[in-house]
């Protein structure tokens, strides 16, 4: 049987054979090596690659980079010269003690330097000798960066001005700032709003009726620049005010707490208070913060209207702005002298608002100016551990999210945002401290446009899934046809 | 602060000289019946700001007290120096109606509209501060002007310009560009009131925006709310702008009667019909009159609401004015429903100031609703169609008539179109014809004596994508004559993801704008032709899903036919038979059955 089978179906012969291997391997690697890729290549994302590794880098050393140190100048005689030298060793020897109690997060310093102060941003120390031998004492500008130390006959016989100096400096100036780097304090209050150096303050006149009213727009142009002054430096800040007719409360009269006559907010009220969507406070020009503060002249059917708990018949609303509730208005007219108490009240929930730590005995110095600064310099390190997380939570997005397309954009305004985190560092480390605080924040700026820029999330052409089962009609028959076959030669 | 006292005192005396202007806000109404029982509504609220002063870079402080926030820092930061905005519906019937209110100087055509001067330093920097003025009003009216860009945006020439005064006035630090564009597809609204009120010092709590509701609003015959915003400065520089604010509506009476009855539509019953008693009537024939004459209308019936009370913002008393026939119309003003009559026939222009807290209706009240004020001719009318039927070509036709028997009209035709009509602007042909004699002459545009009628014209070819046409022809037509232009232009064809939602509706071409001037080229009247509907080619959305699949079925089959084919050994019919004999499913069956069998005898055996 065998042999007949033979005769009429002889064996392939060996050429042959071979022959056709050859066609299927050649077809075989034109499908692996020429279709696979240009089918990938034709209906692929494109993905720009990220700076993986110097955003890495960057966040693990970022703290260690950053060494700045705090100058002092003193001004003394020729002969008390030696006294700078020995306060430096001493402050030196101090810091380093408190930092092995609780280590800095920071290369954190503080120079004495002796001479005038090169600019008004600097700190002066002035030394005065007191009559009475106990009269030590000390005196901080609220007006300016001075700080004034009065000397006795007790200090100066036991040499012990440099300790005072030294004392002054640390417990009183700088003993907030140094307990944050210790990790022992956090700024984070809850109330403040995200840092950026661009601020709009809205001051706003809302009444609950339609009975015109007039405000002294003068007096209190003329009260906030002196209020601002302190930031001004830092912050670019444009105020606006309006005043708003029929602000109609957003609470219902009949749910409010009628006690000694006087209608009254309670706790619970006062979240629902602001009318989000009629009062006319949205902005819809800018993405800058904004914050409001608002002087609520009620309506005659709910006058008088209190806060409860509340010495000022205001309140404060976080990161966004204060309510101050004014029931006695006389002639329909807010002047001067009405604004100035208000104005008081709305500067201390502005100083909170924008997170300036608030004065406490030996903690915080009196001087507003010298703790905006504090705050300020506090800002550049949080500004640039806020970008640098940005930038690694972008690699992270990106890692996980393999369907999204990384345009080059993204990928400059990664590299820009690095290269003003490099710049924000080397100002801070050479004692700008206000250009760093601006680097740092076009680095967040940066680094949020490459975060959220809208071209990485918009939908692909076609998401993954639709890809295959579009192209399944041809990817299927020739997989099969292909497959077939190579089990075949791989039998033979 | 205390300590300071007397200082401040004398600064504030000081600054009382330079202090900034108060804003001031009056406001209008006007009615105005009209025939065939419609009514004119015309509401005008005016608002000025305070002093503005945007090249004082050191002030950080602006200050609204009646022009509305949300605005001001809007035009501040794009450094808009004019704006204007039309938001309306429906088709002004001129026959009808007469000349459009304010002779058209604040109404829109169908959908929305805006344009800007903007101070900038060259074109570029303007161009950005345009696309951030409108995305930024998109936001505030509720309206899809995010969706303007350069690619439907004009530079009018001769139409549209600037009526501030401060440009003359106030010498500007960078130059000034005007922007044009408009959306005759969007739906106006509601949701477009809401936002021009909030614009209001009053918010449509008391005064006359108290009567405004959107629901009878928008249920007019005819609508258009325009806002106007321009910059005007005194002898000694100081600049403020200038917000106006008008809504004018059409109302149609009887129907807003009706609809009150029935909310729904319902035939009229038998016994209400007006049949013409000289014609056959009865129980099955009918041949209806026009409607009655009788009219007896008040604020409540047509906007839903009654005046609450006097505006207590206003500089000025709020006054109510109606515009009628004294002898046969008779309104009457209800304080707290008392009633009192303010328009009688010693009085010229019958107006009413509200004042006081009471509740105020109006009512107008006749026997005789077909007796109008006289209405008042257009000096043009114009109408613009589409012509041809084609998939990929068309032409456009525009027809002038002056009604005039004795005066010439001189008008600027504005037109743009986007830049999928690709026109052909060397087809041009106008037709003049005489209204009486019906004797007609053509004129191409290559013609030479076009001139007398076509003195000076601007026009600007549209680029794929990146502008639209632009077309603006400085005319004259003389007494008693009409005029035809029409020319040829291509449709093209637009790319997959270009086609809006429903393209098979058609794509709105925008209305275009004619300005009549006086010999000193003083604007004196404006209109606007209706939006025309343009089919383009439109393609099935499935087809590039179904042309992929297609084709890839085909490739694959292709594909296997011709791979077995090479990588298949071939064998004569006789040796395949063969081969399938000894393998045919059959008998590999029985072997394997054997080979099996074959298996549990040697297990037995063993």
């Amino acid at each position: 049987m065998s042999e007949s089978k033979s005769e009429i179906l002889p064996p392939e012969p060996e050429e042959e054979r071979s022959l056709r291997t050859l066609i299927f391997i050649s077809v075989f690697s034109v499908i692996v090596l020429l279709g696979v890729p240009l089918w990938f290549l034709t209906t692929s994302l494109y993905r720009a690659e990220l700076p993986v590794e110097e955003i890495n880098n960057l966040s693990s050393t970022l703290k260690s980079q950053i060494h700045y140190d705090i100058p002092f100048y003193i001004e003394l005689p020729k002969p008390m010269r030696y006294l700078v030298l020995e306060t430096q060793e001493l402050l030196d020897s101090k810091l380093a003690q408190l930092s092995s109690e609780h280590p800095f997060d920071v290369d954190y310093h503080v120079s004495l330097i002796s001479g005038p102060k090169k600019s008004d941003l600097d700190y002066q120390i002035e030394l005065v000798n007191s009559e009475d031998p106990n009269g030590e004492g000390l005196f901080i500008s609220p007006y300016e960066r001075r700080i004034v130390i009065r000397n006795s006959e007790n200090v100066v016989v036991n040499k012990l001005v440099p300790d005072f100096i030294s004392r002054v400096i640390l417990d009183e100036v700088l003993k907030y700032e140094i307990s944050v780097h210790q990790g022992l304090l956090t700024t984070n209050s809850g109330f403040e709003i995200p840092f950026k150096d661009k601020l709009k303050l809205t001051f706003n006149l809302f009444k609950g009726d339609g009975l015109p009213i007039d405000w002294d727009t003068s007096s209190l142009e003329r009260y906030l620049d002196g209020a601002l002054e302190n930031f001004r430096t830092y912050l670019d800040l444009r105020v606006e005010t309006q005043v708003i007719y029929f602000a109609s409360l957003n609470i219902n009269k009949d749910n409010l707490i009628i006690e000694d006559g006087q209608y009254l907010l309670t706790e619970r009220n006062l979240s629902s208070f602001i009318n989000y969507s009629d009062w006319g406070l949205e902005d819809s020009t800018t993405t800058d913060p904004t914050l409001n503060f608002i002087i609520y002249i009620p309506s005659e059917d709910t006058r008088p209207l209190k806060v409860q708990n509340s010495e000022h018949n205001s309140f404060l609303i976080a990161q966004y702005g204060g309510v101050l509730i004014l029931n006695d208005i006389v002639d329909n007219q807010l002047s001067e002298t009405d604004l100035m108490p208000i104005l008081d009240i709305f500067t201390s929930q502005l100083y909170k608002l924008i997170g300036v730590p608030e004065h406490i005995e030996s903690l915080t110095p009196k001087s507003p100016q010298i703790r905006v600064d504090i705050m300020m310099r506090l800002k550049i390190i949080e500004n640039l551990q806020l970008a640098v997380d940005n930038l690694k939570s972008l690699i992270t997005l990106s890692k996980r999210l393999s369907t999204i397309n990384i345009p080059d954009f993204t990928i400059e305004h990664v590299n820009s945002a690095i290269e003003n985190i490099n710049q924000s560092i080397d100002k801070l480390n050479s004692r700008e401290f206000v250009d760093s605080l601006k680097l740092s924040n076009e680095a967040i700026e940066e680094s949020d446009r490459a975060f959220f820029s809208e071209n990485m999330v918009q939908q692909a052409y076609f998401p993954d899934e639709h890809k295959m089962a579009v192209y399944l009609p041809l990817i299927g028959p020739i997989v099969m046809i292909t497959c077939l076959m190579f089990l075949r030669v791989m039998k033979k | 602060m205390l300590r300071n006292w007397g200082f401040w005192l004398i600064v504030s005396q000081f600054s009382l000289v330079f202090c900034n202007q108060k804003g001031s806000f009056k406001e209008r109404l006007d009615f105005t019946p009209l025939p065939k029982n419609n009514l004119l509504a015309s509401f005008n609220f005016e608002i000025k700001s305070d002093t503005v002063n945007w090249y004082d870079t050191s002030s950080t402080y602006s200050h609204y007290t009646v022009f509305p926030k949300s605005l001001g820092p809007i035009l501040e930061d794009t450094k808009t120096r004019e704006l204007h905005l039309r938001f309306s519906q429906g088709w002004w019937d001129s026959e009808l109606w007469g000349s459009l209110p304010q002779n058209g100087s604040q109404s829109g055509g169908t959908g929305v509209e805006v344009w800007a001067v903007i101070e900038a330093d060259n074109k570029t920097e303007a161009e950005g501060e345009w696309i951030h003025l409108v995305n930024s009003l998109s936001g505030l009216f509720c309206a899809s002007l995010n969706f303007i860009d350069n690619v439907i945006t004009t530079n009018p020439v001769y139409s549209l310009q600037p009526t501030s005064n401060f440009i003359n006035e106030l010498p500007t630090e960078g130059d000034l560009f005007l922007f044009r564009s408009a959306l005759p597809r969007e739906p106006v609204c509601t949701e477009n009131l809401t936002p021009f009120l909030d614009l209001l010092p009053s918010k449509g709590k008391n005064g006359l925006s108290s009567l405004l509701n959107g629901h009878k609003v928008y249920d007019s015959q005819w609508n258009s709310m325009s806002i106007d915003v321009e910059t005007n400065c005194d002898d000694e520089l100081n600049c403020h702008y200038d917000l106006k604010q008008n809504i004018h509506m059409i109302v149609n009476t009887k129907r807003v009667l009706s609809k009150l009855r029935d909310p729904l539509p319902v035939p009229t019953p038998g016994n209400e019909l007006r049949c013409d008693r000289t014609k056959k009537h009865d129980a099955y024939y009918c041949f209806p009159l026009v409607d009655s004459t009788d009219i007896k209308i008040d604020m409540r019936e047509i906007f839903g609401n009654i005046i609450n009370g006097e505006n207590t913002v206003t500089t000025e008393k709020s006054r109510v004015c109606a515009h009628t026939v004294p002898e046969v119309w008779k309104v009457l003003a209800k304080v707290n429903d008392y009633d009192s009559v303010f328009a009688y026939s010693e009085v010229q222009e019958p107006c009413y100031e509200i004042s006081g807290t009471d509740t105020l209706n109006i009512e107008l009240k006749t026997d005789r609703s077909d007796i109008t004020l006289p209405l008042k001719e257009p000096p043009l009318v114009v109408s613009r169609s589409l012509t041809g039927y084609s998939q990929d070509s068309g032409g456009l036709r525009i027809d002038f008539r002056n009604p005039s028997d004795s005066e010439e009209v001189n008008f600027v035709y504005y037109q743009s179109t986007p830049w999928y009509m690709k026109t052909y602007l060397h087809t041009l042909k106008m037709t003049l014809t005489n209204n009486t004699s019906g004797e007609s002459f053509v004129i191409p545009i290559t013609d030479r004596s076009i001139v007398s009628y076509l003195p000076e014209f601007y026009y600007e070819p549209m680029i794929d994508r990146v502008r639209p046409s632009h077309l603006e022809l400085k005319l004259v037509l003389p007494p008693n004559f009409s005029m035809r232009l029409a020319y040829k232009f291509d449709k093209l064809m637009l790319k997959y993801a270009e086609y809006p939602p429903d393209a098979n509706h058609g794509f709105e071409i925008e209305p275009a704008i004619v300005t009549v001037v006086d010999k000193f080229n003083k604007v004196i009247y404006e209109a606007r032709t209706t939006p025309a509907l343009l089919t383009l080619p439109t393609p099935d959305f499935s087809m590039p899903y179904n042309v992929i699949i297609l084709t890839s079925t085909v490739m694959a089959l292709a594909f296997g036919g011709i791979f077995n084919l090479i990588v298949k050994r071939v064998v004569t019919e006789e040796q395949a038979e063969y081969y399938y004999q000894q393998n045919s499913p059959k008998l590999r069956l029985r072997r394997l059955i054997a080979r099996i069998s074959a298996k549990f005898q040697k297990k037995k055996a063993d």
